[in-house]
């Protein structure tokens, strides 16, 4: 009898841990939204893809005047992105040019937004991992696994305080795509000014500005729209570019973890980029529609993104 | 020779911010006209990488283990590296974490009294890509030291630009669309 009760008593409890895991993983989840709006951190990291590695310092504050971020290349030619709130520079010395743009859609990642993460259980199996050391830190490991062919995997490891400590990229094979991995990190009351500002002499270089996008709502509609997405991929903003050559529109489609850029112009020859393209986790896939050309980028497989690219039609 | 010994020993010193400041100049002149040292000098950064990511187990070393590979598969590579393994790498094996954040110094100094002199960005040379042949399809684009042979494609890295600062809206955390853009040169046609 004892042993009945006991057979029992571990079936339930291997039920309930079967249970809880998820919930954990997504507390675990939502901790990454909170550290991301109000941490201030700065540390070095690992960027690894295509077998290269890079190392790369991060800095990150967070106040009452918003976020401010830089992040710097270490090794070799210093490429630079610095973000204040809204607006976006990128320092390219190798071809000397600089290139500033606005950003002006808000964060719709539901890890920022404090949506409820659990919409994620629809397209990835969650559960929790070891607990493993990063960069000197205790972090959980939390896996997501597609269950679907048309994105990603992802293992997070996440420090106490939701700061993503390593992050990797898996195709379905589960081999990494991506990684991106902290050797160092201080998490600081407040970042020393000297941390955020650019070192390197700008003289010489020359300056794009891009102009600020105008969102494409009910009031001003866009000429396109998709017609098939994969289930838990959504809209999260349309934008018209007004570019040299043209107007651009661009559409941003997300599930909360993958992110897939539409870009639809006027068809030129000289430029079009047609077909397969990747570059590191990024695959791309262009085509004619018309006198237009729709070209489609995301961190998901290449056959999402044709997919996607094959369902723009005009709208009416 | 003996001279030439005391500037590769600079070196290393310089990559753990252990050289006077105004000395930096100095190395940073014969490092834009010496080969040898920059190769050096990426090598060190190579080595540096490989041993401050904190390899984990086996399962999950994918990227990190094949980078391993080819460089130990890579003869030049790893006559270099038994080199530099009596000073250098055998100090950062003990203090990994401690080198990222002395490298973070370097690096400050070295912008700081490199670019009043215009181009000599080149001191910091690039991480060659290896002879891994999993390397390939898009080595060319990732490694720092593109072939300037082939033209640039300015409306594919666009999109990519374009792309990634708009995927920071969405994505999980704020760093990787970011790391993306500065990760990869331009791409060529």
């Amino acid at each position: 009898m004892l042993r009945i009760w006991l057979f029992l008593s571990l079936l339930f409890c291997g039920s309930m841990a079967a249970h809880s895991q998820p919930a954990d993983a997504l507390a675990w989840l939502k901790k990454i939204g909170e550290a991301q709006k109000k941490l201030n951190y700065y540390g070095t990291f690992v960027y690894a893809h295509d077998g290269q590695l890079e190392s790369m310092m991060i800095v990150h504050s967070s106040s009452a005047e918003g976020e401010r971020e830089r992040l710097v290349h270490l090794n070799g030619i210093a490429r630079e992105v610095i973000r204040n709130n809204d607006l976006v520079t990128c320092i390219f010395p190798e071809e000397k040019s600089v290139l500033v743009a606005h950003r002006n859609n808000l964060s719709t990642s539901p890890f920022v937004q404090s949506e409820s993460l659990e919409i994620f259980e629809a397209y990835y199996h969650i559960s929790l991992g070891e607990k493993e050391r990063i960069a000197g830190v205790l972090t959980q490991r939390i896996d997501l696994e597609p269950k679907d062919v048309y994105r990603y995997g992802y293992r997070f490891w996440v420090s106490p305080e939701g700061l993503l400590l390593r992050s990797d990229l898996l195709d379905g094979d589960g081999s990494a795509i991506e990684q991106i991995m902290f050797t160092d990190i201080h998490l600081v009351e407040k970042i020393p000014h000297e941390l955020m500002s650019p070192k390197i002499d700008l003289t010489g270089f020359k300056w794009f500005r891009q102009e600020p996008t105008v969102a494409l709502d009910e009031s001003v509609k866009g000429r396109w729209r998709v017609t098939v997405l994969p289930d838990g991929f959504s809209l999260k903003s349309q934008n018209l570019h007004q570019e040299e050559g043209g107007r651009v529109e661009h559409m941003l489609i997300s599930d909360g973890l993958a992110s897939i850029s539409i870009f639809i112009e006027k068809y030129n020859r000289d430029e079009a980029r047609m077909g397969d393209f990747r570059v590191g986790a990024l695959n791309g896939f262009g085509r004619p529609l018309g006198d237009y050309v729709v070209v489609v980028v995301g961190d998901v497989p290449l056959a999402t993104v044709r997919l996607i690219a094959e369902s723009v039609v005009a709208n009416d | 020779m003996a001279g030439n010994e005391q500037i590769k020993s600079q070196v290393s010193s310089f990559m753990d911010g252990e050289i006077e400041k105004d000395e930096v100049s100095l190395l940073c002149k014969r490092m834009a006209n010496d080969q040898e040292l920059r190769e050096q000098w990426r090598d060190y950064h190579l080595i540096r990488d490989v041993l401050t990511q904190q390899l984990p187990e086996q399962s999950n070393v994918d990227l990190s283990a094949r980078i391993q590979n080819a460089l130990s598969d890579e003869p030049a590579f790893s006559a270099k590296t038994k080199t530099a393994s009596t000073g250098l790498v055998k100090r950062l094996s003990g203090l990994a974490v401690a080198a990222s954040v002395a490298i973070l110094g370097v690096v400050v100094v070295l912008n700081t009294a490199v670019q009043p002199n215009g181009g000599e960005t080149t001191i910091l040379a690039s991480n060659t890509p290896t002879s891994n042949a999993a390397v390939t399809q898009v080595a060319e684009l990732s490694s720092g030291s593109v072939s300037t042979d082939q033209p640039m494609d300015p409306r594919l890295n666009k999109y990519l630009v374009d792309h990634s600062e708009y995927a920071v809206s969405a994505s999980v955390h704020g760093i990787l669309p970011y790391a993306r853009i500065v990760g990869h040169p331009p791409v060529r046609k």
